[in-house]
Order: structure tokens, then C-alpha cells, then sequence
């Protein structure tokens, strides 16, 4: 399987051995090695079942020609091949790719902000942070009425903010230019309180001697945010960044509650996940919909690779 | 000045973070006809009670249905969060030959997307028998790649000398997990919690699919028969929705201490 | 350091109990035994679940060698709950399916043929209204029975009428008369501005209009579309005339909203966009007289879209004899009756959707919601059964977006689903 191909090279293997830093490799030590395998053995033993015979079982469908009703027929490569000419696949893979590219900074930066500041001990910063959270909680079906009507072009807040500046209505849903970056804005104002908890929890773990220090020696906020948040930061916000990823990439909801199923308008921001679904579980291709979902897991394989190996060196795990 | 400043910037954010919950809140006490005026009227002209009242007469069931759901989410984060914790303790500090292999093949194991799963995980479980029974729930929650990895980085940036003290003190690997790594993680530990408990508490597929009894259902497939075939009530279908979400809000608010006065406060003073 | 050792110790216990707990969970599982009559059906509301639950309780004590059991599923989901077992070889006995879905299931020749039981025992299918018997036959097969059936009508604000002077529409109405009361009814400005009529955008009132009009979807043998060819044409042009107009709200206007829900709120004259399923929302308002007509008439006559549900049994059923005493059972005078209130359509039985019980019922005598849908049913057309329906409502979807905002010429749109359309039917060969 392809997962093997990303271990097994040396690299990947160098990346890892930055990653725990243990020093030159050496002897396994018995004693380890058993604890090592005992400590594992029980998530070993469940992905076994519920990991390894799933994804099995789904390669293994990517190959059929199959309905769910009918017997399924053995394709081969040809749900694959057949992708590669599918015009609303290559679309859907683009919206993707731009509302990626737009998501994932912005929500890192954001939350970043917002976790440095509600880790500040200001009083009545538990409803605060609860407050920041609450989005992630929120369900997505009440977002989504609530964006569309701050977005609706004829009664929306957003058109009615900018009209006091004498900027003419948007069609900020229903206009191919502005409704991604509409869709996206809102992801990640939903995920927002999902990062910041992850960053502040990230936050918990430098140490305040540091900064006592770094106050003693004269430093101010943002030499003290350079010198000693960032970095030490960098462990949790490698984390971040590679679940944001993998979030924004499988990212279906908002498009479906925000501008349909069909990603209007005129499939201006259908993702790839909401294709996959469509196809699915509403068109019963369901071998097709398997073939799409193990070339995004190739893609997001590479894109991870990339982030393990860039980013990845740039951690530090330990204080110096 | 500040001071002032700065609740302003905190205040202006709450608020925005909060406007789909006073929409919820505010539709939920209406009544119907009242729901679609647009724009929205934010403050009802008649409070309706009665949206809630009525979850729990035409839901005979739904307490059940919440005792159901605590009863699933609380078995899942006790047993991932300890199954996690252990893998990631191994990952993070031990060493033994196949060690990395294994941490990749998890985290490439995150990238499948996971639209197409439901079936093999519907076939799995039928053949183990579990087909209408919580255990199709719970079991195949019980450990993640997510949570493995989420727990390794953070066990990555504890201090190693504490753990090689007490070895030379004579420590096994399962003494310097228990008493040293899992009592300095703290905010890790409750950020998975959080976060296991949001999303199986909000689970629908999983229950849609494998639970075929009511007195077995749980809030969230309960709560999908308000917003039923032939009509959809906002109004309950809100107030539904908030009663669902407290407890998230809760675990989240009960977390924070953990959250945020964790070792930096005390941890490393003992 | 200290303090937390005793924490941790006592939590560790705790975490091993509960995955103990978990494990000792398993068993007691519950497949049924295969003589057992699985039936799934998808909530009409929330009633339903005890209905039924009592309903199986009720055929069981008149069938004892037949066991029952019903599952009422959200009908969010309730698709991928029954292909996620059918897939997985694992279905329900009896399963309801409606609308598009039927094409599906049909084409795919998953449906029980039911003549092969009717022949067996004479049953006699002219108690139900024929036309239902004729929107359930593929291919001379019987695919499913039901309870009950609806169709797209019109509904109208009485008190908005009443205020324009106006007379209440009938069966006799044509487009002429929807445009002229639409103008009538439309005022006021802005976030207030009531609409004349709210016309739907989606497959079920586009469809109604286009036959309407003497267009068609498919040609008869399903591999071309016509959606494009002159009729079709005027008809979606008839709709978007009126939006263009302002008598009915641009998508814009309407963003996040039902058109329902402009009947609800006070804001419509008139809406063409559902069955009898909108009457039970409606119901809620007291704010609004409300009322249910035909639709108008087009140049060639009417042709609303046939909502029909089936029972139907499963091609792998286990017990296919038992599943159809319980069919049976589901669609008898005794079932219905005790379902009629939970249901949204009129009953598939004519002398019950006549009888005196049915008419006194609320929504019938103050909203009119039956001689309207009786008048309408000798013109239902159903969906078109072909294999990969749900594939040409999306392209026509996406191809008509622009279109209802009036961005993109008719002719255009139609003309962009049905290249779609086509590619779509020669890929699947």
C-alpha cells in the first residue's frame, strides 16, 4: 500500500529521528523495545480492525464499477483513469487547492492571535474563551442562515457597512469572484476556537521562568514573542498546521449549507469532498467516489511529506 | 487605557463569535410565523416556552437519548484518551526498531478521507455482531490517529531531564508515564478531551447507521426527527440544537482550568 | 510532583473500568431472525415513530407466526442508511422510497415485481386510485404499494386576495391568470415588499411548469435530453418573466428561504413550489388565511408533478411472503386509517380520502386541502424512470443558476444542461 512508500525512505526515517531527539542511532535495548511494543499494543491491535481493514476495504472498492445495488463489476485502474478526464473533478480540485491556499494562513494567523490573547489573566476570560469557542460548537446549520444574511446582498449587514462608504451591493454568495473566499472566511471563522485551544494548550508548556528572564533582561512583548513564544510554540503549530490542512482540504459542510450541494454558483465553489459525496452517496458511484478519495489521499500524502520535511526541521522540541 | 482597549478588541470578538448563538436563542423562543420575518427580529415578540417543553413530550425518549450520549462519549475519551496517551508516550520517547514506520503509516492513516468508510465500518461491525448495539459506536472510537499524534508533539516538548532522573532513581517506563509524563500534560489532555467529546457527542452517521432501536438512540439521531419530511421547525429544531450543545460548552468551560493553569503554574514548583 | 501522583492513580483505575465497560457492552447484539419482517421507513414526523411501532404491535397479534420490526429513521438520512446495508447485503424486508429515488431503485431492478404475489391471491388493486397503481408500474412490473399520494399545487393567501379584489384561483386558472394575479398582489418595497407568487426553482414546480407547457426531460427512449427544444424553453422563460418583473423575488431575495416560508411570513400571494407535505408548516401560522388550488394550466394543459412514496420489498428479502402480508397490512383500510393523520399526502384509497373522517380533518375543511389535490390527480406526471435521474438534476441545476438571477439567457442555460446531460448518458453508456 501506499502509506509504506512515505516510511520506508531514508529520509522520511533522518526527518524522524530529528523529530526525537535521542542522538546517533544506537542498540535497541531490550527492556525498551518491549515496553515500546506493550505501551503500543492496544492502538496497534484497534487500528488493526478498525484502520488498516477499512482502508483495505476501500481501495479494494476504488477498483469496482459499483452501484451498491448490483453485484460490483472489477474495473481495475479505470475509476481512476476515468477521473483524470472528469472536467467537474479537475474544477472541484481547484476550487479545493485556492480554498486552501486562503483558509489555512489566515486561520493559523487568527488563532494564534486569539489564543495569545485569552491566555492573558484578565478577569472574566473563561467566558471569553468560551465565547471564541463557541463557533466550533455552533451548528453548522444556523451558521450558515446566520452568513447568509450578513452576505445577502440586498438586506445584508456586511453590503449595508459597506454602502456607509458608498461601496455599491456585493452578491457576496451568488457571484463567482467573491463566493469561495466568502465560504472559506466562514470555515474559518468556525474553526477558529478549535485552533486556538490547540495553541493555547501549546502555550501551557513554556515554561514562565523564561519569561521572568527575558522581563528582567529588558526584553519587550514582541522580542519576548520572537525569542521565546515562537519558537518554543513550534511544535503545536507544526500540529496545526497539518490538521488545518487535512481540515480545510476535506472541508464539505459550509459549501453544502452555505451554497448547495452543487457548489453554486455554477459549481464556483464545489470542493472536493462535496463531490466525493455527490457522487457517493447520491449518484451510487460508489468505486468512483473510492477512486477519488485515494487521489486526494495521495495528494495530501505528498503535501504532508513537504510540510514534514520543511517544517519539521524548523521544530524545536526541547529547550535548548 | 489599556485595559479599556483591550476588553473592547475581546468584546468586539466575543461578538462576533456569539451572533449564531443569540440567533439560536432568539429563534428558539419563537413562534413559527415569527422565524422567517426578515431580516431577522432579534428579540421575540412572544416568547415561546413551549419549544422546549415540547422536545420532551413528543420525544417520550429524550432523556434516554441524552443518557445514551453521555453514557457512549464518556466510555470514548476515558478509553482514547488512555489507549492515545500510552501509544503517544512510546512514540515520543521510546526507542525500538519500526517505531517511526509506525508513527507515519498513523498519521497517513488521517489523510484517507473518510466519506466512503461508513461501509467497511458497517460491514466490520455486523460480522463482530454489533449491528444495533453501542458497542459499533464505542469500540471503533477507542483510539485515533489524531489523538496519538496530537498527544506525541505535545509529550515531545516535556523536559527530558525529569524523565532521566527518576530512571537513574530506578524507574520503569510505566512509572515515569504515570507519574511524570501524563501529570505534566495536563492542557494536552484535556484539549483531547475536549475535542473527543465535541465530536462523537455530535456524531450522526455512525448512530444513523448501526442503531436501528429508539430506546438505543442518541441525541443527535433524536433530534434529527424535528427536522423531519414534512416540515421543518426552526424554532424546535433550535431550541433541540441548544439543549445539545450545553454540555459541549460546559466540558469546554470545566476544561479551562486545566487548559490554561497548567505546569507552567504549578507543575514544576513541586 | 507529589500531589499528583495520587490523581493519576486514581484516574488510571478509573480509564481501565471503562474500557472493561466497554467491552463487556459487546454482545447482546440484535440481528433478527431471518423469518422477521424488517421494515424501515423514514420519519414524516415525530409522531411516526409510536404510530408505527403500534401498528406492527397490532399485525402481530393478528399474524403470530409473522414477527415485525419497524425502524423509523430521521429522514436526513435515511438513504444512506439503506444502501450503506443494502451494499453491505444486509436490507431491510420492506423499505419506503419516494420521488427520485424510485427511478433509482427501479432501473436498477432492486424492487420486488409485486404481480407475482397479486396474480397468486387475486388481490384486488382497484380499491386504490388507478393512477397510483399506473405512477408504481415499470416495465409492466408493480414495484411498490402506498398509502398515500401528493402533488404539486398551489397555494394562495386568502386575505391578499381578499384585499386585491381579487378572485380566488381554481382549477380552471391558466398562466395568464397566475401573471395577472401576481401583479395584482405584488407591493411594497424592500425587506416588506410582498411578493405575487414565490415560484420554486427546484426540479418538482420547473418540471410541472415544463410539461405544462408541452415540453418534456428525456426523450421517450431516455438517451436524449429536450429540455432545450422550444417548449421547455418558454416555460422556464415564463418563470423567469415573472422574477424579472419583481412579481416573484430574485434567488437574492429569496437566499436562505423556503418559499414557504414567504407564506408563513405574510410576503407572497401565492406559492407554486410543493405538495401537501408545505400544508403541515403552514398549519403552524395563524397570521395567515391560507388555501390550496391546481396549478394553472399552460398551453398544453396541466401536469403537476406526481409525489408518490412506495413500500416496496427488497429483490434479497429473506422472507419475501412474510414481508408482503405485512405490505399488505401497511396499505389496508385499518392502516391507513390509524396513519392518515401522520401522513402528509391523500390517502391512496379513494373511498377513504372521500370519507366524512377525512374531510372533517382541520386541514381540509379551513385550508381546502383535498378537492384541490383530487382535481389535480388525473393530470400527475410522475418522474422520469431512468437510471442516473439524480445525475441530470444536478447539471440542470448548475446550468440554471445564472438563469433564475437572470444573468444568463434562457435558451443558454438549458442548452449548457443539456450538453451536460448528454455527456453524462454517454459515459454511463
Amino acid at each position: 500500500m501506499s502509506t509504506t512508500g512515505i516510511a520506508s525512505k531514508r529520509s522520511a526515517a533522518a526527518t524522524a529521528a530529528a523529530a526525537a531527539p535521542i542522538g546517533p542511532r544506537r542498540r535497541w535495548r531490550r527492556a525498551e523495545t518491549l515496553a515500546g511494543y506493550l505501551f503500543i499494543a492496544p492502538a496497534l491491535l484497534h487500528s488493526l480492525v478498525f484502520i488498516v481493514a477499512v482502508v483495505f476495504v476501500s481501495a479494494l472498492i476504488s477498483t469496482w464499477d459499483w452501484d451498491l445495488i448490483s453485484p460490483p463489476e472489477f474495473v481495475g485502474v479505470e475509476n481512476y483513469t476515468r477521473l483524470f478526464r472528469d472536467g467537474i473533478w479537475l474544477r472541484a480540485l481547484q476550487n479545493t487547492a485556492i480554498f486552501v491556499v486562503l483558509s489555512v494562513p489566515l486561520s493559523i494567523g487568527l488563532s494564534l492571535a486569539v489564543a495569545l490573547a485569552a491566555n492573558t489573566k484578565l478577569r472574566g476570560m473563561t467566558f471569553f474563551r468560551t465565547a471564541y469557542f463557541f463557533p466550533y460548537v455552533a451548528s453548522m446549520v444556523s451558521v450558515a442562515i446566520v452568513f447568509r444574511w450578513l452576505y445577502n446582498k440586498d438586506y445584508g449587514l456586511i453590503n449595508g457597512f459597506l454602502g456607509i462608504f458608498g461601496i455599491d451591493p456585493i452578491d457576496w454568495l451568488g457571484s463567482c469572484n467573491t463566493a469561495l473566499p466568502a465560504v472559506a472566511l466562514v470555515s474559518v471563522w468556525k474553526g477558529l476556537g478549535f485552533n486556538m485551544t490547540l495553541f493555547l494548550a501549546g502555550l501551557q508548556a513554556i515554561p514562565a521562568h523564561l519569561y521572568e528572564a527575558a522581563q528582567l533582561d529588558g526584553a519587550g512583548r514582541w522580542q519576548q514573542f520572537r525569542d521565546i513564544t515562537w519558537p518554543l510554540l513550534s511544535p503545536t503549530t507544526f500540529f496545526v498546521s497539518i490538521t488545518s490542512m487535512l481540515g480545510f482540504f476535506q472541508t464539505f459542510d459550509s459549501v453544502f449549507l452555505l451554497t448547495g450541494g452543487a457548489g453554486g454558483p455554477e459549481r464556483c465553489t464545489l470542493l472536493y469532498l462535496n463531490y466525493l459525496q455527490q457522487q457517493g452517496w447520491q449518484f451510487f458511484r460508489m468505486g468512483y467516489a473510492a477512486s477519488m478519495s485515494w487521489v486526494l489521499f495521495a495528494l495530501l500524502l505528498v503535501i504532508t511529506f513537504v510540510q514534514f520535511k520543511v517544517l519539521n526541521k524548523r521544530v524545536n522540541y526541547e529547550l535548548g | 487605557m489599556r485595559r479599556v482597549l483591550g476588553y473592547g478588541a475581546l468584546g468586539l470578538l466575543a461578538a462576533v463569535s456569539l451572533l449564531p448563538f443569540l440567533w439560536m436563542l432568539s429563534t428558539s423562543l419563537k413562534s413559527l410565523d415569527e422565524v422567517f420575518v426578515y431580516p431577522p427580529r432579534w428579540i421575540p415578540r412572544e416568547f415561546r416556552f413551549d419549544n422546549y417543553v415540547t422536545l420532551w413530550t413528543d420525544f417520550p425518549l429524550f432523556n434516554t437519548w441524552i443518557l445514551n450520549s453521555f453514557k457512549i462519549v464518556i466510555v470514548i475519551v476515558g478509553a482514547q484518551v488512555f489507549i492515545c496517551s500510552l501509544s503517544a508516550y512510546a512514540f515520543a520517547r521510546l526507542e525500538f526498531p519500526g517505531r517511526d514506520l509506525l508513527f507515519y503509516l498513523y498519521v497517513g492513516s488521517m489523510l484517507v478521507p473518510d466519506v466512503v468508510n461508513i461501509l467497511p465500518n458497517y460491514v466490520i461491525a455486523r460480522q463482530l455482531g454489533w449491528i444495533d448495539t453501542h458497542t459499533a459506536l464505542i469500540v471503533p472510537s477507542m483510539a485515533s490517529a489524531f489523538g496519538i499524534f496530537m498527544l506525541r508533539q505535545f509529550f515531545l516538548t516535556i523536559p527530558r531531564e525529569l524523565e532521566d532522573a527518576a530512571r537513574v532513581d530506578g524507574a520503569s517506563y510505566w512509572r515515569i508515564y504515570r507519574d511524570i509524563v501524563l501529570p505534566l500534560s495536563g492542557p494536552a489532555i484535556a484539549t483531547l478531551t475536549v475535542f473527543l467529546f465535541i465530536w462523537n457527542w455530535n456524531d450522526f452517521l455512525s448512530p444513523l447507521i448501526m442503531l436501528n432501536t429508539p430506546p438505543k438512540y442518541t441525541i443527535q439521531l433524536g433530534l434529527a426527527f424535528v427536522n423531519d419530511a414534512r416540515s421543518t421547525d426552526w424554532n424546535r429544531l433550535m431550541s433541540g440544537n441548544l439543549i445539545s450543545l450545553t454540555p459541549l460548552l460546559v466540558v469546554y468551560a470545566l476544561a479551562q482550568r486545566h487548559l490554561v493553569q497548567g505546569i507552567t503554574l504549578t507543575g514544576l514548583k513541586g | 510532583m507529589r500531589r499528583y501522583r495520587g490523581r493519576a492513580a486514581r484516574w488510571l483505575p478509573a480509564a481501565a473500568a471503562l474500557v472493561a465497560l466497554a467491552a463487556c457492552n459487546a454482545g447482546g447484539g440484535s440481528e433478527v431472525s431471518p423469518e422477521t419482517v424488517v421494515v424501515w421507513l423514514p420519519a414524516d414526523n415525530p409522531g411516526d415513530i409510536e404510530v408505527r411501532q403500534q401498528l406492527a404491535e397490532r399485525f402481530e397479534k393478528a399474524h403470530p407466526d409473522i414477527p415485525v420490526k419497524v425502524t423509523v429513521i430521521p429522514s436526513n438520512g435515511y438513504n444512506e442508511k439503506v444502501f450503506t446495508t443494502v451494499a453491505a447485503g444486509n436490507p431491510p424486508d420492506i423499505f419506503n422510497s419516494g420521488d427520485i429515488i424510485i427511478p433509482t431503485i427501479v432501473s436498477k431492478d432492486y424492487a420486488y415485481d409485486l404481480n407475482e404475489f397479486i396474480e397468486k391471491e387475486n388481490y384486488d388493486l382497484s380499491v386504490f386510485y388507478p393512477e397510483v397503481i399506473e405512477g408504481l408500474q415499470f416495465q409492466n412490473k408493480l414495484v411498490g404499494l402506498t398509502d398515500n399520494w401528493d402533488t404539486q399545487v398551489l397555494y394562495y393567501n386568502r386575505d391578499l386576495f381578499d384585499r386585491a379584489g381579487l378572485e380566488y384561483p381554481d382549477g380552471s386558472w391558466t398562466w395568464d391568470d397566475l401573471r395577472a394575479a401576481a401583479r395584482a398582489l405584488t407591493s411594497g418595497q424592500g425587506p416588506e415588499k410582498v411578493f405575487g407568487v414565490v415560484h420554486g426553482t427546484w426540479f418538482a414546480p420547473v418540471f410541472s411548469a415544463i410539461w405544462a407547457h408541452g415540453g418534456d426531460i428525456l426523450s421517450a427512449d431516455g438517451k436524449q435530453c429536450v429540455m432545450d427544444e422550444p417548449p421547455a424553453v418558454e416555460a422556464v422563460q415564463a418563470i423567469v418573466d415573472l422574477i424579472q418583473e419583481g412579481v416573484a423575488p430574485t434567488p437574492q431575495q429569496l437566499e436562505g428561504q423556503a418559499p414557504n416560508q414567504f407564506m408563513l411570513s405574510g410576503r407572497a400571494g401565492m406559492i407554486i413550489d410543493a405538495g401537501r407535505w408545505a400544508a403541515f408548516e403552514l398549519q403552524e401560522t395563524k397570521r395567515v388565511d391560507w388555501a390550496v388550488a391546481p396549478l394553472p394550466r399552460g398551453p398544453e394543459g396541466r401536469a403537476p408533478f406526481f409525489h408518490i412514496s412506495m413500500y416496496a420489498i427488497t429483490k434479497n428479502s429473506d422472507s419475501p411472503g412474510n414481508a408482503w402480508e405485512f405490505l399488505k397490512y401497511m396499505v389496508s383500510k385499518e392502516a391507513i386509517k390509524a396513519t392518515v393523520a401522520n401522513q402528509q399526502g391523500i390517502p391512496s384509497r379513494p373511498k377513504l380520502a372521500t370519507a366524512p373522517a377525512f374531510k372533517k380533518d382541520e386541514l381540509v375543511q379551513k385550508h381546502d386541502t383535498l378537492e384541490p389535490f383530487l382535481a389535480s390527480l388525473p393530470d400527475v406526471h410522475p418522474a422520469p424512470y431512468v437510471p442516473n435521474l439524480e445525475q441530470y438534476l444536478d447539471s440542470m441545476e448548475v446550468a440554471l443558476q445564472r438563469v433564475w438571477t437572470g444573468e444568463k439567457p434562457v435558451e443558454q442555460g438549458l442548452k449548457e444542461a443539456c450538453d451536460e446531460i448528454e455527456q453524462r448518458i454517454a459515459e454511463s453508456g
